[in-house]
């Protein structure tokens, strides 16, 4: 098991002491609440995500083959979901990002808003960090 | 008597799977009655073949169910002739066919088309995608947010020897009001020019008649009201269809073919490439039917009774903007924001107790910008909801609220 099936795992658990949406939806108030601001110069088109429901703002740098990001949302709901995407992928390794499908929303009962009807950024955002994962993945392999 | 919310919903199955949702999403689709579902399924059943091909008597008695449903659209709207009534697959493909065939036919580079900010996009990005393709321009008729009307003053002024077509929605799929269209269709009219209603937000609340209303071109959908998906109609004058060139080409809107020319069939059928959504289109003639049986006068009122309801019980909570001037008349929708609650937000808690509304732009980008927000909630009512719905919504509502609010 890597790191992020690890945390995964951990996010699994704390999910998993409640059955009510309102206490789930808790969680990610709290999460979004605790989340690492974005530098407001980030919050441009540049690097938006936009969905048609909601926004999100995305940030992705590596150091030394791991995957640095910063997000920031205008629904709290969303964000709170951001912050457990990037709380999985945070200082991980590139290649286990790629492969990593995030499975965890399924069990913690929050599968439906990454469905793409649902259109509130969450996917394209779990896409776009696939994306910077595998074209720094890509650069690296060049720089060798 | 009044009209009988319960009695009328008792016609849609879908009330009646138990599912317990408050549905309030109405300007989006509405719910099928069981006459149109079970047309449907008869029509499947029984009589399923190809229109317009055959010589056999499946092909005959299809073709004629399907002529039949042209009729009955042709009547309940008031057009002149069936052939006036293009089978689409809705509004948004009605607008498109406009926006290609009349564009082809009767602009040139510098000549302009007229809009609105408040159009859902499917009355705005084809009519940018066609100023684009032939070097046209588009011009917006100005929108006071103040008191919500559009400044015809100014439209007016926009209008000049080189504007070829007004495209203008009936009623707002995100405010519910209503837009001056007999004034502008009057001065449109005096300058030669055509005018393009969109109606589908309009036709499910207000009796639509194309000869009073003197339109050139009329879109709508029928699934807005209670009708099947993926059908819809373009109403357009004989004068106007008749000098357009087809849209689409390929099956029945042919005459003849020869290796190095075409000729098209005759009204409706030239805009009517391939095989048309023939199933729909007669279920659709089903729901008409069932329209018909209903007292419109009372539906529509009791609609606006409805609407009238949600703003005085709507407005009463603290922590609410609701984008409305009750003055006005309004047609199915209400948009609303919650103080500090971001739309998506209200809505995932909405949905965790079974209450069904929109939140987003609703397609209605240009008019969010003139608003100032980036979306709004839309409730939007039916003859079917009633006025404990509402209390079910204005009740969530304060949930939202205060679970928002515990959390700050």
């Amino acid at each position: 098991m890597n790191n992020i099936e690890l945390k995964a795992k951990q996010i699994e658990e704390e999910f998993s002491i409640f059955d009510d949406w309102m206490d789930r939806y808790n969680i990610l108030i709290d999460k979004a609440k605790n989340l690492e601001p974005l530098d407001p110069k980030y919050k441009t088109p540049q690097y938006l995500i936009s969905g048609c429901q909601s926004q999100l703002w995305l940030f992705c740098e590596q150091k030394n083959g791991r995957l640095f990001c910063k997000a920031d949302g205008d629904a709290i709901i969303t964000k709170g979901m951001a912050a457990i995407v990037l709380e999985l992928v945070n200082g991980e390794p590139l290649d286990d990002i790629v492969k990593y499908n995030f499975e965890v929303f399924d069990k913690i009962g929050l599968h439906s808003h990454l469905s793409p009807t649902r259109s509130n950024g969450l996917r394209s955002l779990i896409k776009q960090i696939k994306l910077y994962a595998e074209a720094y993945l890509l650069k690296n392999k060049s720089d060798d | 008597m009044p009209w009988d919310p319960i009695l009328f919903r008792n016609h849609f199955p879908f009330f009646s799977n138990d599912l317990d949702i408050t549905y309030l999403d109405n300007a989006a689709t509405t719910q099928k009655n069981i006459e149109t579902i079970n047309s449907l399924s008869f029509f499947y059943s029984h009589f399923n073949a190809n229109v317009h091909r055959g010589a056999h008597y499946l092909s005959i008695k299809a073709t004629e169910l399907f002529e039949d449903a042209r009729n009955k659209i042709q009547h309940f709207i008031n057009a002149k002739n069936s052939n006036e009534i293009i089978f689409t697959k809705g509004t948004t493909d009605a607008i498109n066919l406009v926006a290609f065939s009349y564009i082809e036919q009767f602009c040139k580079s510098g000549d302009n088309i007229i809009t609105t900010p408040i159009e859902h996009h499917s009355n705005f990005v084809p009519w940018q995608l066609a100023a684009k393709r032939k070097d046209l321009e588009l011009r917006v008729i100005p929108f006071n947010t103040n008191n919500y009307t559009l400044d015809l003053e100014a439209f007016k002024k926009l209008v000049d020897n080189n504007t070829k077509i007004i495209a203008i929605t009936q009623v707002s799929n995100v405010l519910g009001i209503a837009t001056p269209v007999n004034e502008i269709i009057q001065f449109a009219h005096s300058k030669n020019i055509p005018v393009l209603l969109d109606a589908a937000q309009s036709f499910p609340h207000m009796p639509i008649d194309v000869q009073q209303l003197d339109a050139d071109f009329v879109s709508l959908s029928a699934h807005k009201f209670y009708g099947p998906t993926g059908i819809g109609i373009l109403f357009g004058k004989e004068k106007w269809l008749a000098a357009m060139p087809p849209y689409q080409s390929g099956g029945e809107m042919i005459d003849q073919v020869s290796i190095d020319h075409t000729t098209f069939n005759e009204l409706p059928f030239k805009f009517e490439a391939g095989t048309p959504n023939y199933a729909d289109a007669i279920a659709w003639g089903a729901t008409i039917d069932f329209i018909n049986q209903c007292d419109k006068n009372l539906m529509f009122g009791y609609e606006e009774e409805l609407w009238n309801y949600a703003y005085q019980k709507l407005s009463s909570l603290p922590f609410i903007k609701i984008f409305a001037i009750p003055e006005q008349k309004h047609y199915g929708a209400l948009s609303f924001l919650l103080d500090g609650i971001h739309p998506y937000d209200a809505a995932t808690v909405l949905d965790e107790l079974k209450i069904a509304v929109r939140v987003g732009h609703h397609c209605a980008q240009p008019l969010m910008s003139i608003l100032g927000v980036s979306g709004t909630i839309r409730a939007s009512f039916a003859p079917y909801n009633t006025k404990d719905d509402i209390d079910k919504l204005v009740e969530g509502l304060k949930t939202v609220y205060k679970f928002f609010n515990k959390n700050k």
